[in-house]
């Protein structure tokens, strides 16, 4: 085999995951060595990885359905997650006594705004500048218009924020268990009531993060960071960001990096709106960066687990995850 | 794995929902690859649809099976190929059909990553591709299938699938190459070069 052949099947071994670690070392060492190849293997990657063909639309699993006269599509799959009814109560009255509180605190006349996302994703604009992606399902309250010393919102979900500058006035995010404060930034935080795990996602200026828990040490995050806060384990750890995907969910795409089973299955649990449950620590802690669009929950599932090894099981009540063995 | 083994017992005993699973999970695959033959979506339709049928009605073999993904697959593609066989009676097919597989085309999400002028160029490269190339080509790209799985669908040994892949790459490769050094002829700068020599 020819140099070039050799090379080129490296490059299809590595563009179809084949690649074995001695051969994925080698072919590190002959692009590093080749300006070239190297821009010409990206070129590739990128159209293997990122290209790809119309998704078909087709009705084949209907068709079946009828030939086959199946009956499991009758029964109704009804399901309402009770997580957030009571969340959405706990809001009004959160919300009645933050009003309350500033009321009784500002003599100016301020107004509670509360913005609210069911099944889209909506752009907001406070009265500072200050710009904000709403996910679905989530819950930002401010009262507007700020107080002269600070802005203080609350969120309950997810949300980007672009925060306008105004050095005097630091920006201040509360959600559960953690206060997020900055000047001008671009970050993202993920922090629904249902789950245990905030995410701060930090793309550009600098924040200070405090848990409530005071024996959590606050931080300061750099761009292309984030931080984990874990109120079961009390931690708060800081890892590097996936910069290249700032908050994908804003056009749809559901995107993992390096994240934990346990937070996926709550990712997908709010996305299809069914209850997924992971049975043991072993699988929940298995790690995947992925990204999906509009594929089915069936097909994201298998996908993970062809990607780490881990048995599940779904039913009409909804998903049950177990580890591999 | 398509399907665990507990799965497929319990699609054998005749669970609808399991082989619900089995359909979402698989069906834009094999639908694609239907396309890819016909060229015509309610045949694809059709066809891949009936494979399931079978499938379901074959449901007690189904534990024998060893690759279900690639099963599927096969059963596709043999479905395809008599199609074909029988809509051109007047005309030979070859015992393969492949001269009929045609690689769908792609498209680049953000037109960031690959010009669409490169994106042309690559689906030209890939039309010169001989049939079997194409095929196992568009396997392994399109839906994402192992060198075993392919060489399982199109009768082959792996080490041909392996061939058929490295003479893909080495195309597309190639007119990479070309296409940077025209466009760098086309560079002022380069150009401009010339004179300060």
């Amino acid at each position: 085999m020819s140099k070039e052949e050799k090379i080129h099947e490296l490059f299809a071994r590595a563009l179809t995951s084949e690649i074995s670690e001695k051969e994925k070392a080698t072919l590190d060492e002959t692009l590093a060595e080749s300006e070239r190849l190297k821009k010409r293997f990206n070129t590739l990657d990128e159209f293997w990885n990122r290209c790809h063909p119309q998704k078909p639309s087709h009705h084949i699993i209907e068709k079946t359905d009828e030939k086959l006269a199946f009956t499991y599509r009758s029964k109704s799959r009804s399901f309402t997650n009770y997580f957030f009814r009571i969340a959405a109560i706990a809001l009004v009255l959160i919300s009645l006594g933050f009003a309350a509180f500033h009321f009784l605190q500002t003599p100016v006349q301020t107004e509670l705004r509360e913005y609210h996302t069911k099944g889209e994703i909506k752009e907001i604009e406070l009265s500072d500048g200050t710009r904000v992606w709403l996910n679905s399902g989530s819950y930002l309250l401010a009262v507007e218009p700020f107080d002269d010393d600070m802005r203080q919102v609350r969120l309950y979900g997810e949300a980007y924020f672009e925060v306008s500058q105004d050095a005097g006035r630091p920006f201040v995010v509360h959600s559960p268990g953690l206060k997020t404060e900055v000047l001008g930034t671009t970050f993202n935080i993920n922090s629904w009531p249902n789950n245990l795990l905030t995410e701060v996602n930090l793309y550009e200026g600098s924040v200070k993060l405090t848990p409530e828990d005071e024996s959590i040490q606050s931080v300061m995050l750099s761009p292309g960071q984030r931080a984990q806060l874990n109120q079961e384990r009390r931690e708060l750890n800081v890892s590097d960001s996936d910069t290249e995907n700032q908050a994908a969910w804003r056009n749809g795409i559901t995107a993992f990096y390096n994240d934990e089973l346990f937070h996926i299955a709550s990712a997908l649990e709010r996305k299809f709106e069914t209850r997924i449950l992971v049975a043991d620590e072993q699988a929940g802690m298995l790690k995947y960066t992925a990204e999906f669009s509009d594929e089915p929950l069936e097909k994201i599932l298998l996908l993970l687990s062809e990607a780490k090894a881990f048995n599940y099981n779904m039913t009409e009540q909804g998903v049950l995850i177990r580890s591999a063995n | 794995m398509l399907l665990n083994k507990r799965s497929i017992q319990l699609i054998s005993l005749g669970d609808q929902n399991t082989f619900s699973h089995l359909m979402n999970c698989i069906s834009d695959d094999l639908f694609l690859f239907a396309c890819s033959f016909l060229q015509q979506k309610e045949i694809a339709e059709e066809i891949v649809s009936d494979v399931f049928v079978k499938t379901w009605e074959n449901r007690k073999e189904l534990p024998e099976i060893e690759n279900l993904k690639a099963y599927l697959f096969v059963s596709v593609k043999n479905a395809c190929i008599t199609h074909i066989r029988k809509s051109r009676k007047e005309k030979l097919v070859s015992l393969d059909g492949m001269e009929y597989y045609k690689v769908p085309k792609v498209e680049s999400a953000e037109s960031q990553y690959i010009s669409n002028e490169t994106l042309s160029q690559i689906h030209k490269a890939i039309d010169t591709l001989p049939p079997k190339c194409k095929m196992a080509f568009s396997l392994a790209k399109m839906n994402g299938l192992s060198y075993r799985e392919i060489a399982e669908i199109m009768e082959v040994s792996e080490k041909t699938v392996n061939n058929h892949l490295v003479l893909a790459v080495k195309k597309l490769s190639e007119i990479l190459k070309i296409s940077k050094k025209q466009e760098k002829k086309k560079s002022p700068l380069n150009q401009a070069g010339l004179f300060t020599l």
